[in-house]
């Protein structure tokens, strides 16, 4: 079993992108479980997910990388067991550290052979973000192995040039990839690294 | 809020969070869900239930704009009814709300379900705010979990 998370601030792209990314994990024969997680009491991107024909199961009320750690161990090894996926794609919430689930799924969840970390940024309200939550931003672009700078349609090319030299500068080796979930633009490159 | 903790009200239910460390004490999340049960008296059209949401999200925003809301992590939602359901998500307070779906028939009842995440505003004042600005936008009847 491999598994996929697909971090970023909340609001970002996320859930758009995992669908595409489940899609295309599919279409290529793959069986694929989906875990969301959201902070708040209610989830929402749960139903979503689970309308578009994927098996979910969701996490509510606290955060996968420390408050819910042990929920998403117990669900992880729950779906691996139950369901037995090539791939589970997990959405954490938009609040999370990435390289904190990274390091506990790695250490915890036997059969499990690669976690790829995808994190999306949200290039509209890029500089809206670092005034606010730069460290929680910095820190999802650490651990990532490929980032999406996403909503790049609603940005012009010259603030989209800006976001991605600031991005490259903040994701050490990971590739960064321009693409636009609601447009489809890129997202055939960002799949394929993804693969 | 104080040192790395993050204090997360649930009505009266006070749970204190183990940690959200990696958030900055100056970017405190504040966190709002729930599920409300709404009735429209009389039966109202798939066109006005989306009106009703529209509004009432132009009311939270104003709220949360007044509130010092520095930035939206998300609003996002959903009303669902026996005729379909819409879904809802807001990033921004000055952009229009992304919505998607619809109702077929009247829609007597339905569910809000909501879920907010704020940066800059009390997370104690969340309830209120979202309750007075459905009462207030929507101006459909609601019944909120206590
Ligand atoms: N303009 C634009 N909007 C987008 C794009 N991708 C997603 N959105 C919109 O951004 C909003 C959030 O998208 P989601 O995929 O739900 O984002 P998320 O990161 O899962 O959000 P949370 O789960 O709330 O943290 C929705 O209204 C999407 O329609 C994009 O490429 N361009
Ligand atoms: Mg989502």
């Amino acid at each position: 079993m491999d598994a996929l998370c697909i971090a970023g601030f909340l609001g970002s792209g996320k859930t758009t992108i995992l669908l595409e990314a489940a899609r295309a994990l599919t279409d290529g024969g793959a069986r694929v479980a989906v875990i969301e997680n959201e902070i708040g009491e209610v989830g929402v991107d749960g139903g979503y997910v689970r309308e578009q024909g994927l098996p979910v199961r969701e996490l509510f009320g606290g955060c996968i990388c420390c408050t819910l750690q042990v929920g998403l161990v117990e669900t992880l090894r729950s779906v691996r067991d139950s369901y037995g996926p090539d791939w589970v794609v997990i959405e954490p919430t938009g609040l999370a550290a990435p390289g904190d689930i990274l390091g506990l799924v790695a250490d915890t969840i036997e059969g499990l052979d690669l976690v790829r970390v995808l994190t999306v940024v949200d290039a509209e309200r890029w500089s809206m973000l670092l005034e606010v939550v730069e460290p929680l931003i910095t820190s999802q672009l650490e651990s990532a192995d490929v980032v999406a700078v996403n909503k790049a349609d609603a940005v012009d090319d010259q603030q989209l040039a800006a976001v991605l030299a600031a991005v490259r500068r903040l994701s050490g080796d990971a590739l960064v990839l321009p693409v636009s979930a609601a447009t489809g633009a890129g997202m055939p490159a960002l799949l394929r690294a993804m693969s | 809020m104080s040192g790395a903790g993050h204090e997360h009200r649930h009505g009266d239910d006070r749970h204190r969070h183990e940690h959200l460390s990696h958030v900055p004490d100056a970017a405190s999340p504040a966190v709002y869900a729930a599920r409300a049960g709404l009735l429209f008296d009389p039966p109202a059209r798939g066109d006005d239930v989306e009106q009703a949401l529209r509004r009432f999200l132009a009311a939270l925003s104003s709220a949360l704009s007044a509130a010092g809301c520095t930035l939206v992590g998300h609003i996002k939602g959903g009303v669902n009814g026996a005729g379909g359901g819409l879904a809802f998500h807001l990033t921004r307070l000055d952009a229009a709300p992304a919505i998607a779906g619809g109702h077929a028939g009247p829609v007597s009842d339905a569910e809000l379900t909501l879920n907010v995440i704020v940066f800059g505003v009390d997370e104690a004042r969340l309830p209120a705010l979202v309750q007075h600005a459905w009462a207030e936008g929507a101006g459909v009847a609601a019944s909120w979990p206590d």
